[in-house]
């Protein structure tokens, strides 16, 4: 069979040296001709015909960051030479490549197996290792919650590493879950209980993954458990401690538009429930132990021991689920939406928060109000229960997604839970007018569709653009943005603006990309094995991804990744056997292995 | 009834300088964000969409391009580097060349070769055409004014007289071709003619003050534009009715105050221009077709050798006076008659035509019912 | 009876329920229902203080039935259940009242809803102290699993369980396995070769000695229960006879993906009529064959993609089909690949580039000039025939949103982006495995976010577009998640079965066989010797179909009983 191998690129720049490559293309068995194309070239079919008439070749092979882009030229081409326009094979390095450094070895390896007409994901399996039945999950969010159940409720020892006080992640905090509107509490606490109780999990909340050493099926992690200087054990979180603690800071679980004390629980319903001190604000700790020590004092189970050490666990594991989320775009960075400025300007995690029955308004939705502040000696904008609420709320999507300056890429779920809080304000302020801002209204789920036009006939004004700016005028808060099916410019006075900000990979996924050796996606994701085929496991052997951390997901696939990396440890841990990692084959692996399949087919 | 799309506008529009639109996906940031945007004239969004589509009769009819004056805030903002901004620019150079019924100016923009070479062409036969008349009319090139001057400037005074004859026949032309595109053609855009009457002071007001520019935000590109503006036309006035004046050996200082003052706008302000576009720091000067460096140079080097010509003169050169005074015209001629009406040079009668224009449109649809707003949104009014 | 000491404990729901039920006022009634030793309040029962506090009320005062008026039992009946045996009670001895659903969602006059409350919560109490003692049964899981559909979900999930080392028998109605998978060319947004991701599983389906492939087979029967179904095939051999075959499985996989939309039920796009307005999936196949091309052979110099063809519609579905807007840009780059020259048209509502890569194929199909017209929802485009002598061969009229004109497009070829529907014989799927459908013909999962794959019945999942429209690596997700979930049960080994089932008194059966057939399940098989009738309680579903129907009243529902339901009833009509 005569064959050919063209390299067309779609990228600017390329981890590896194509003429490496090439030359080592030239010297495959059957291998007639090789060109390199360059960067998006422009491909006449006819041309390429008649080089294959000339040429009398049977075989063509694109080799490239993304051949597929360039593929229908070459079947056509194909065609016109009246040869069999399935005998077109894809080398795509994009897909299933290497970092930089053995990259051109790697290239070369999807050459040959695309030469051989053969699979890369078939020729490329690496050896099976004995699998550790321990499994490492790193992140207790929904994701991290759903995959250790699973493997927990199959019997297997599963040690879970959450770097915050509690389980629940981002899904704790939020209010109502789209499209259906139950109460992201009601359906997530009982399996955070269940994590809690699970005899099969060691849930090791306020820690951190510090290293990861040893190979695939037989990991060794240094686990860092913080001093949370609580018992958890002992801890009723009876509150006494908190009510003495002289310190107040912003809340995160109440995304910082509420306060709690130095010595905390996260929220009413956290998992462990037991309290932690937190050693950036405790008096105690930063004086080194002169002053303060309230709350060990007050504490009527003496469970608090402030004096408490860090110490480093060491865990034995086969398996490694990444459930470690994302965090959401810093909105300060677009000045023209007055964030942080303008005190009514919100981002959706503080609307979750304070929509929220358990948030600081007990559910209420009001706007920041002037309180001043006696020990700051500061007037500060601060939401109370008893505030005024708004009469008109505007709802801007792609806050920092969709844009080059920012996130080129769209975050998925922004549409829907903006759709969601539509619904909310106008369920809960029915006199308030709502505008939501899109640019595409991306109801692409079960239900989804359905959901968004009940919103638009609850009566939310859905305006296509992205509003350009809010600014104050005078005393009225103004936003301005084109009105794009009506054709014309408006100004829309409101007293509360929603940006939907976008999602970015949690800060660390790059420390822990390294430890782990996994890599990334241009934009910061966790990559994936292979986009298609599969989704949860990565190219280090033994290691899965689940649930944000490789990409913005809604609950449900969120939920639904992470049982699936479950069944990936599953399989492994019940067959005893895993796979290794992808850089442990050596190209001459590869090459024997895509010959005898060629051969056996 | 529907209209036509012509997907294939876009290619011809690259060669204009609009090489972006087509990222563009419609997010409406841009018109958003322009200071000069109202609830009539929306752009740069929908002049962009007009120009993704073809559809070309529309963007002929459309004032919008000519509002614009090329800020930059949108192409800033803009979230897929779709550059409205130059989209604009490159409209109003494909409108140019819509309005000059010649064809002169579409092949000028879509092959600066053909400019340059029309140029320099035309400049040569200028050269030989004015020594030609000098040594014809016994003139002696040693001699610069007065008796037996080389080039005798009630000559030229003619001479330029025919050639303004001629560039504002040209621009009239196209100026009425504008008008026929923009406020007759379709049935829709006509007015009645008294608003005509009513709006006709906006014409000089815009044309002296470009008022509009300064709504921009920064003031510094408007004072400079209006500069130069000022500078050549106190150049032209100066030429066209004191050209004697000019060139006497004796003193005039009203005359050449004013002389002198132009140069300096007309030098320092082009000096400037340049600068910037070789420095490319804002959206305007990022992208530089061909024809904005003809433009510049060219008005460069009319003043500088115009300046030239005359120094040499006072300064008792009149042998090099004359050389440099040829040059000059070498350089002039071209400039004005196939620059000033087939080029960038045109903007300085379509902008002002275009916004008494606008202003009599904007009070035939102001009178029309809008559609109802949202609860509580309200109209951008103009500004 | 003797008499009980029953704890009522109120949930808020947050504000679900507080915000239209005085939760204060509800246990002050509470306190005064007969053998009620105490009542109380809390935001979230569920939660884990919530739990703890009915642990401890058990254990330190002794209570011995539990009300919890919260939520729907579908939401949190398990979890309760659980408190109560975390406090050594039997489960059963529990009882909810579901005062959210039923009461304050779909109330506004809190004075009334408030009294409803009242009435359920006063059922709950009255029902819950007559309630008896059960205990859960286990049974035997057989490891085996039975896939239904060869596509991309099957295959995938069919590996999984085999690497795990598992018997799997995977049914496959075509006569080759890849399903909807194998009749595309390249996979967005990278653009890699479907062909590539196929042969790889397929090769190793077919090699592992663990996948029983059954190709030109249905599955005919399936009844049991989870860890013992028996599973009935008729498998079609080399020469089309079929034969059935019968084995026992543990758990079942539905993959049965979807079916594309019939484009032709869209009069106005003319397809069927007009020659050149093909179907994506015929456009695939041009693709395929690198042979765009009209139907009188010449090439296309216009083609134009129409997006939501029986997708996001009134009359046909009202659903986005997920996966067509990528395609389409895909497509644009695809001709403008094969034909340089050639120039891409794409009307569509709204881009739904949502994933991984997603926008960013987007802005790339803007950069190779695709013109994207939008138009609005329900308000289509139509395509009608050029003029001869035209340039083009079609023109498409569109009132295009962005620019807010009427505009016509030409085109020489017409690519219609038919969205997915729900299988027309699925229903017959369903009744086969004893799962629901939603209105669209969808398989329902058992709850829509945190449980996707599972369904009502035990032991059955689903996996992949047969549950919705779905891409290909969320498909492969799912079809790994249901596979988790076997993997889990399997190696457990024994399973529980609830322990609320049908019960014949054998004494006054008269063997009249009305609730043989009436049983949907065929949980009631009949005894031929003593002549009666027995429930197989592992397959009873307790519906109460069988109670009802029995002329001679043998048949008692565990947990049902008539004296529990009198009691409810009573306590309802306040």
């Amino acid at each position: 069979m005569r064959k050919a191998v063209f390299f067309c690129q779609v990228g600017d720049e390329t981890p590896l040296n194509v003429d490496s490559v090439a030359k080592y293309a030239s010297n495959l068995p059957g291998v007639e001709h090789v060109e390199v194309l360059g960067i998006r070239p422009s491909l006449d079919p006819t041309r390429i015909a008649e080089r294959i008439r000339t040429v009398r070749l049977d075989r063509l092979v694109i080799a490239g960051d993304q051949p597929g882009f360039f593929k229908p030229a070459f079947t056509r081409a194909m065609d016109l030479a009246s040869c069999s326009p399935l005998e077109v094979f894809l080398a795509p390095f994009a897909a299933w490549g290497a970092p930089a450094e053995d990259a051109t070895e790697r290239a070369k390896a999807i050459v040959a197996c695309a030469c051989q007409g053969v699979p890369f994901t078939l020729a490329a399996v690496p050896a099976s290792t004995p699998v550790h039945p321990a499994t490492l999950v790193i992140g207790g969010g929904v994701a991290g919650i759903q995959a250790a159940l699973e493997i927990a409720d199959a019997g297997k020892q599963v040690h879970l590493v959450e770097r915050t006080g509690t389980l629940g992640g981002h899904m704790a905090m939020f209010d109502k879950t789209f499209p259906t509107l139950d109460c992201a509490a009601c359906i997530l606490t009982p399996k955070m209980v269940a994590v809690g109780q699970h005899p099969m999990i060691n849930l090791m909340s306020w820690s951190d993954v510090e290293e990861v050493s040893g190979t695939p099926g037989a990991y060794k992690v240094r686990i860092l458990r913080k001093a949370r200087r609580v018992d958890v054990s002992a801890c009723v979180a009876c509150g006494i401690c908190a009510e003495v603690c002289p310190v107040t800071v912003p809340s995160e679980f109440d995304a910082g538009i509420s306060t709690r004390k130095a010595v905390y629980v996260p929220f009413p319903q956290a998992v462990p429930n037991a309290y932690l001190v937190d050693p950036a604000s405790c008096t105690w700790v930063l004086s080194g132990g002169q002053k303060c020590g309230a709350c060990a004092r007050k504490c009527p189970k003496d469970c608090i021991d402030l004096s408490e050490k860090d110490r480093v666990e060491e865990v034995e594991v086969g398996s490694i689920i990444l459930a470690t989320g994302y965090e959401v775009f810093d909105a300060k960075r677009i000045e023209r939406y007055g964030y942080g400025v303008l005190p009514n300007v919100l981002t959706a995690l503080e609307f979750e928060r304070l929509t929220n029955a358990s948030g600081p308004t007990g559910g209420r939705i009001v706007t920041r109000t002037k309180r001043y502040n006696k020990r700051t000696k500061r007037d500060e904008w601060v939401f109370q229960a008893d505030g005024p609420s708004p009469r008109s709320v505007a709802i801007i999507h792609c806050v920092g997604s969709r844009d080059s300056a920012y996130n080129a890429y769209c975050s998925r779920v922004c549409c829907m839970y903006s759709l969601k809080f539509a619904h909310l304000v106008r369920e809960k302020l029915p006199e308030a007018a709502c505008y939501e801002f899109y640019i595409d209204m991306r109801a692409f789920g079960k239900g989804y569709e359905e959901f968004a036009e009940r919103i638009k006939a609850e009566g939310t004004h859905v305006v296509r653009g992205r509003t350009a700016s809010v600014q104050m005028v005078g005393e009225e808060m103004v936003v301005r943005g084109e009105d794009i099916l009506e054709d014309r410019l408006l100004e829309f006075p409101v007293d509360m603006v929603i940006l939907a900000v976008g999602l970015v990979p949690a800060s660390g996924t790059d420390e822990l990309a390294r430890t782990l050796e996994v890599q990334r996606d241009p934009d910061g994701w966790f990559a994936e094995f292979d986009y298609d085929g599969n989704p949860t496991e990565t190219q280090r052997g033994g290691v899965y991804v689940a649930g944000m951390c490789q990409g913005p997901k809604d609950i449900p696939d969120t939920v639904a990744q992470a049982s699936a990396a479950a069944a990936g440890v599953l399989r492994a841990i019940s067959s005893g056997r895993g796979t290794g990692s992808l850089s442990s084959l050596s190209l001459s692996v590869i090459e024997a292995r895509a010959r005898t399949l060629a051969r056996s087919t | 009834m529907a209209i036509r799309v012509n997907p294939l506008l876009i290619d011809d529009l690259e060669r204009y300088g609009a090489e972006d639109v087509q990222k563009c996906y419609h997010c409406g940031n841009c018109s958003a964000v322009c200071p000069h945007t109202d609830e009539t004239f929306l752009f740069p969004r929908r002049s962009m969409r007009l120009l993704q589509m073809g559809l070309e009769r529309r963007i002929e009819g459309s004032l919008e391009p000519w509002l614009c004056y090329y800020c930059g805030q949108c192409s800033d903002q803009c979230p897929r580097d779709a550059e409205p901004g130059e989209t604009m620019m490159s409209l109003r150079r494909w409108l140019t060349s819509r309005y000059d019924f010649t064809g002169i100016s579409r092949l000028f923009y879509r092959s600066p070769k053909a400019e340059v070479l029309a140029m320099a062409g035309l400049g040569l036969a200028v050269g030989i055409g004015l020594v030609a008349w000098g040594l014809g009319t016994g003139g002696d090139i040693r001699i610069y004014d007065g008796p037996g001057a080389f080039l005798r400037s009630e000559h030229v005074h003619r001479f330029d007289w025919g050639m303004a004859a001629v560039l504002v026949g040209l621009l009239g032309t196209n100026a009425v071709r504008m008008w026929w595109f923009t406020m007759y053609r379709d049935k829709e855009s006509r007015v009645p003619l008294s608003l005509y009457i009513k709006h006709v002071l906006t014409l000089p007001y815009q044309f002296f003050t470009q008022k509009r520019y300064a709504e921009c935000g920064e003031r510094k590109p408007w004072l400079l534009h209006l500069g130069l503006m000022l500078s050549y036309l106190t150049m032209l006035v100066l030429i066209m009715f004191f050209l004697g004046t000019m060139q006497s050996d004796t003193w005039h200082w009203q005359a050449h105050a004013f002389g002198y003052l132009a140069t300096v706008g007309l030098l320092g302000a082009t000096a400037w221009m340049i600068r910037g576009r070789v420095r490319k720091q804002t959206p305007l000067h990022r992208h530089s077709h061909e024809s904005d460096w003809v433009f510049l140079v060219q008005l460069f080097a009319v003043a500088f050798t115009g300046i030239l010509q005359h120094v040499l003169h006072r300064a008792g050169q009149p042998l090099a006076g004359n050389v440099v005074y040829v040059i000059h015209m070498m350089v002039a001629v071209p400039m004005l008659v196939l620059e000033v009406p087939f080029s960038k040079w045109a903007h300085l009668v379509y902008r002002p035509l275009a916004m008494y224009f606008a202003a009599m449109r904007r009070e035939v649809l102001r009178a029309r019912a809008p559609a109802p707003l949202p609860a509580g949104a309200r109209r951008v009014q103009a500004a | 009876m003797q008499s009980c000491k029953i704890g009522v404990y109120i949930c808020q729901c947050g504000t679900n329920i507080a915000k239209m039920v005085d939760c204060e006022a509800l246990v002050a009634f509470a306190e005064t229902l007969p053998e009620v030793a105490l009542a109380k309040t809390y935001k979230y029962m569920c939660s884990n203080p919530g739990q703890d506090m009915i642990v401890q009320d058990i254990q330190a005062n002794g209570l011995d039935r539990v009300v919890v008026a919260a939520c729907s039992p579908r939401m949190h009946e398990r979890t309760f259940r659980n408190a109560l045996q975390v406090a050594g009670l039997n489960p059963y001895f529990f009882e909810m009242a579901n005062i959210r659903e039923h009461c304050s969602w779909v109330h506004d006059d809190p004075v009334a809803a408030t009294q409803k409350a009242k009435a359920l919560v006063r059922g709950a109490v009255l029902r819950v102290a007559r309630h008896e003692a059960l205990e859960r049964k286990t049974v035997d899981m057989c490891p085996e699993v039975l896939v239904i559909g060869g596509g991309i979900a099957g295959l995938t999930a069919a590996l999984d369980i085999a690497d795990a080392g598992h018997r799997v028998h995977l049914v496959e109605r075509q006569g080759s396995l890849g399903g909807n998978l194998a009749r595309i060319d390249l996979t967005a947004p990278f653009l890699n070769a479907a062909r590539d991701l196929l042969t790889e599983r397929i090769t190793r389906v077919t090699e592992s000695e663990r996948i029983d492939v059954m190709l030109h087979s249905r599955v005919v029967n399936l009844d049991g229960f989870i860890g013992n179904y028996r599973a009935t095939v008729e498998v079609r051999d080399a020469d089309g006879l079929p034969r059935k075959t019968e084995f026992l499985v543990g758990n079942v996989i539905v993959a049965t993906g979807y079916q594309e939309f019939e484009a032709s039920r869209i009069t106005h796009y003319g397809y069927g009529k007009l020659p050149n307005v093909v179907t994506s999936f015929e456009f695939e196949l041009m693709l395929r064959h690198g042979r765009i091309q009209m139907a009188d052979g010449h090439l296309p110099r216009f083609v134009s993609i129409i997006h939501c063809v029986g997708s996001r519609s009134q009359e046909f579905h009202g659903y986005c089909s997920r996966v067509c807007c990528m395609t389409a840009l895909k497509y644009a780059h695809e001709v403008r690949s094969a034909i340089p020259g050639c120039h891409v048209s794409d009307i569509y509502i709204d881009m739904h580039a949502f994933g991984k890569g997603h926008e960013d194929f987007y802005r790339r199909s803007s950069e190779v000039k695709t013109l994207f017209l939008m138009y609005r929802k329900g308000d289509r485009p139509v395509i009608r025939r050029a003029d001869p002598g035209d340039t083009c061969d079609m023109l498409i009229e569109v009132n295009e949103q962005l620019s807010g004109e009427t505009i016509e497009i030409p085109a020489d070829l017409v690519v219609l982006m038919v969205g997915m529907e729900a299988r027309s014989d699925a229903h017959e799927v369903a009744r086969l495995v004893n799962i629901s459908q939603d209105k669209e013909g969808w398989f329902i999962e058992s709850h829509p976010k945190l449980d996707p794959v599972a369904t009502t019945t035990d032991g059955v999942y689903i996996a992949g577009t047969c549950a919705a429209p779905k891409d290909i690596p969320d498909t492969v997700a799912q079809a790994r998640a249901s596979a988790a979930r076997i993997l889990a049960k399997v190696a457990r080994g024994r399973i529980e079965v609830d322990a609320v089932y049908a019960e014949v008194d054998e004494a006054r059966c008269s063997g009249c066989r009305i609730c043989n057939d009436l049983c949907p399940y065929s949980a009631i098989e009949f005894d031929a010797v003593k002549k009666v009738s027995r429930v197989i309680s592992a397959v009873c579903k307790a519906c109460g179909a069988c109670g009802a129907a029995c002329p001679s009243g043998a048949i008692k529902a565990r947990h049902f009983t008539d004296a529990q339901i009198f009691a409810q009833i009573e306590g309802v009509l306040l």
